[in-house]
């Protein structure tokens, strides 16, 4: 059973520690307060970055900083364990090293820290979540993978359940879809969108971190919309489809699907709604993502705009750590 | 080329009951996103209140006076899963 379904687990998460996620990819590597102190809490555990290696892992520690337990397995009985023994650690520290408000943190503006590797959601982009999924074709269209086939009981170690990511759009570039929409035939979606959907998000990340295509490895995208009829409630409707064959050199990987979709804008609040599922077939593994189903077998994608005021969907895109090649995918 | 009327019925037909090429059908449309959405009632690691920003999760663990546990890994644990 994968580690947060356990409900012991996520009682004593919940009520005995504030919980926390970070993407290590960014934590190891800023030079600011926060990218210190995360270094100077792992330096005391196995994890010592050595040439600026990942220091991935589940920690525990004081407001202080002071490490109380580490691990890095996925076995739910022992991150259970680690989490009981770091509790104990905690509370045979002297009373004035752990009651609430016995230790004063700093503060650390926005400006201070290390703008090479923050990524914030920016009033004028909109997040869309991308759920990617393993599926199979049967009798009634698609279905969900035998995971008695599998024999891993974990669905997340045989990348059979559902891979989340986030796709950011900037306003801008649906007003551009707005406005070539007036035109009432069918538009090519802004070049750069087209691209980072591509590029970015009809990945294979169900197993791990996805390769990304490379703009040569782009054989086929041709992502169009076109204004549809109202809908009931008299909100625009825009349908986005199209065609996307991705392919690497050497044949071993690739994906060739469709994309179908809408874009409403939501009446009264005038929030684009983005509602887009990609299905094709994809076949190889990437470096960090083997274990893929042998042959052409069914994958899709489903985009799903966020709710911007929930943490969860504020998470940056897998596909910005280079913010310009992002931004600019097309170039 | 003129077409017999029995060849226009069926290219008529064909055309409402057959999606134009690359069209994705509505029942698999639906399908697809209900297979690929993590439902409301999830149990896992999207039930738990997440904190992403670690100066944040400190300042509240100073607070509260509780520990902070950290998910760390390359890719975002929250949005490369």
């Amino acid at each position: 059973m994968f580690v947060f379904s356990r409900p012991d687990i996520r009682r004593i998460l919940r009520e005995r520690f504030i919980v926390a996620a970070a993407d290590d990819w960014y934590q190891r590597r800023r030079d600011d307060d926060v990218g210190r102190f995360f270094r100077a809490v792992a330096d005391q555990g196995p994890r010592k970055g050595r040439n600026g290696s990942t220091r991935q892992g589940r920690y525990v520690f004081t407001a202080s900083g002071k490490l109380l337990g580490y691990n890095n397995n996925r076995d739910p009985d022992r991150i259970m364990k680690m989490l009981e023994e770091s509790l104990e650690v905690f509370r045979n520290l002297p009373v004035d090293e752990r009651r609430a408000g016995a230790t004063k943190v700093p503060q650390s503006t926005p400006s201070a820290q290390d703008p090479r590797y923050r990524r914030v959601l920016q009033p004028d982009t909109i997040p869309v979540k991308a759920f990617t999924r393993a599926l199979v074709k049967n009798g009634e269209g698609y279905g969900l993978w035998d995971p008695l086939k599998t024999g891993p009981k974990n669905l997340r170690q045989t990348g059979l359940d559902i891979a989340v990511d986030h796709l950011w759009i900037r306003q801008s570039e649906i007003e551009e879809i707005l406005q070539l929409s007036k035109t009432l035939k069918a538009s090519a979606l802004p070049r750069d969108l087209s691209m980072r959907i591509a590029r970015y998000h009809l990945v294979d990340n169900t197993r791990g971190e996805p390769p990304h295509w490379r703009p040569d490895e782009v054989r086929v995208l041709d992502l169009r919309s076109i204004a549809s009829i109202p809908n009931a409630s008299g909100e625009q409707v825009l349908r986005i489809h199209g065609p996307f064959h991705f392919e690497t050199k050497d044949k071993q990987r690739g994906y060739r699907g469709e994309i179908n979709g809408t874009l409403t804008i939501e009446k009264g609040t005038n929030q684009p709604l983005l509602h887009m599922v990609a299905v094709g077939n994809h076949w190889g593994n990437g470096p960090y993502t083997p274990g893929a189903r042998p042959g052409t077998t069914p994958l899709a994608v489903v985009f799903a705009v966020a709710d911007r005021s929930l943490t969860m969907d504020q998470i940056p895109p897998q596909g910005i750590r280079w913010e310009n090649g992002y931004w600019n995918a097309a170039n | 080329m003129t077409l017999r009327p029995a060849s226009l019925l069926v290219l008529a037909v064909a055309a409402v009951c057959f999606p134009a090429y690359g069209e994705i059908p509505k029942v698999h449309f639906e399908q697809i996103t209900r297979l690929c959405t993590p439902s409301q009632s999830d149990e896992g690691w999207r039930g738990i209140e997440w904190e992403i920003d670690l100066w944040a999760a400190r300042e509240r663990a100073a607070r509260e006076g509780k520990p902070v546990f950290l998910w760390e890994m390359d890719g975002h644990p929250l949005g490369c899963t």
